[in-house]
């Protein structure tokens, strides 16, 4: 537990898993991906609700068109991105989603995530050790990776420029390293 | 390291793959650099590890929980409803006394997920139904009959010298962090199983801590152990261990995990 395997072993047991239609195959990529996946929709959507929708349709995307995967074009990750911004791309083009999201995307999104409180339980001591990571450089994380935000969109909403943003999210990726 | 390799992994990009921020054409670059250099490749794990640590404690926007999706791609599959707590329709038709039966262990299964996993798999066809539910009630069992023969208390091993210094002795780490860390003395032939407690958190009145061993994918009890006792002898254990895993439970153990947290684990390498 805690340890991730490699990349290629999570890969290959993954397109057996998917060869099989076994649903561990699922919760795998739950475990290991959900989070980018989700992230990269959300960037792309810019609604929670609408990426909730838009994340379920891409795993059946996954678990259903897996046979289309081709290994020269590039590894099974970013195929399964490739599916993810497809069908959230999808999703903006629907008139549903126009009429749901166009004048108040931004605040919606944000009033979400701000009012939201932390996962309770097993997850405290992770919590504990991500407190001990600066402020500015939790910020960061959170933004890239769990909001949504380009590194244009935190350079400009942070007043800080693009190079300083990817130099500190680097910086606190290799910190929170070192406390794990 | 060579300049090169040390700028490029500087430059932010590997971060950005692992954030799936990257155009397809600049992940494939980033695969074919990790593909030629292990140091890249050894770079992206050590992020995507980070970074899955990190989402477990976020307070972000959260993608639709694993049993969603799950469900939403069995109703896509199937084109009909999925056995949840509450008894589907066609099976409430041709077995309604069945279906309620397992809605009720299903119920009982609580944070058991292989067992959680299992049951939500069954289909509404009845007689897959009836093979399946078989199979799951026959585990279960099989987990409370395993679980009343190991009630016997572990025992206190006077002097450990002889089992620690045993080569013939599978030897099991069985860990998590720097707060937990167990060997397990495993021997292949007798099945006697010794467990040494190197660090363990102190649980509280109400908990005990016990060792489940992995066999043929079930969980299955090993045995409920004290804290504070270095080494200790449990009960043998027979049978193709592939892994042992320690859950905190109520006082007196259970025949499954009730627990979600796991305090270590550590598989069986013969």
């Amino acid at each position: 537990v805690g340890q991730i395997a490699s990349r290629e072993s999570t890969e290959q047991t993954l397109l057996d898993l998917l060869a099989r239609q076994d649903e561990a195959a699922i919760r795998l990529i739950y475990e290991q991906y959900a989070g980018i996946l989700f992230n990269t929709i959300l960037r792309i959507v810019r609604d929670e609700n609408s990426a909730q929708d838009v994340f379920q349709e891409s795993m059946l995307r996954i678990w259903r068109k897996h046979g289309t995967y081709d290994p020269a074009r590039g590894s099974f990750f970013t195929w399964m991105l490739s599916v993810c911004k497809h069908a959230a791309i999808d999703m903006t083009r629907t008139g549903a989603y126009k009429r749901r999201n166009q004048p108040e995307l931004e605040e919606k999104h944000m009033s979400k995530a701000e009012n939201r409180s932390a996962p309770e339980g097993e997850n405290s001591h992770l919590r504990e050790m991500i407190n001990l990571l600066p402020e500015k450089q939790k910020t960061l994380i959170d933004m890239a990776y769990f909001h949504g935000y380009t590194h244009e969109e935190i350079s400009i909403s942070l007043s800080i420029p693009l190079g300083t943003v990817k130099t500190r999210i680097r910086s606190a990726l290799i910190y929170l390293r070192s406390l794990l | 390291m060579n300049d090169d390799l040390k700028a490029y992994i500087e430059s932010g990009v590997l971060e950005m793959y692992a954030g799936g921020m990257l155009s397809d054409d600049e992940n494939r670059e980033v695969e074919q650099m990790a593909a030629r250099y292990p140091e890249i490749k050894a770079e992206i794990d050590a992020i995507r590890s980070s970074l899955v640590t990190f989402a477990l404690a976020s307070d972000g926007p959260r993608p639709p929980s694993l049993d969603q999706v799950l469900t939403h791609i069995r109703h896509a599959d199937s084109g009909s409803r999925v056995l949840g707590l509450a008894p589907a329709p066609a099976v409430a038709r041709t077995n309604w006394l069945l279906a309620a039966v397992l809605a009720a262990l299903a119920l009982s299964l609580g944070m058991n997920f292989w067992q959680r996993f299992a049951l939500k798999r069954l289909e509404i066809n009845n007689e897959q139904l009836q093979a399946q539910y078989q199979e799951v009630k026959a585990r279960e069992e099989y987990a409370v009959r395993q679980h009343n023969a190991r009630l016997l208390p572990p025992q206190t091993v006077a002097n450990p010298m002889p089992v620690l210094r045993d080569p013939s002795y599978t030897h099991v780490e069985v860990t998590k962090d720097t707060a937990s860390d167990i060997t397990l003395y495993w021997h292949p032939e007798t099945h006697a199983l010794y467990l040494h407690i190197h660090k363990l958190p102190v649980p509280s009145e109400e908990h005990q801590y016990q060792l489940w061993a992995v066999i043929d994918g079930v969980w299955v009890s090993a045995g409920i152990f004290n804290h504070n006792t270095s080494l200790q002898r449990l009960p043998v254990l027979e049978g193709k261990v592939m892994s042992f895993a320690v859950t905190l439970e109520p006082k007196g153990g259970s025949p499954l995990p009730t627990q979600k947290r796991v305090f270590a684990q550590g598989s069986v390498k013969i």
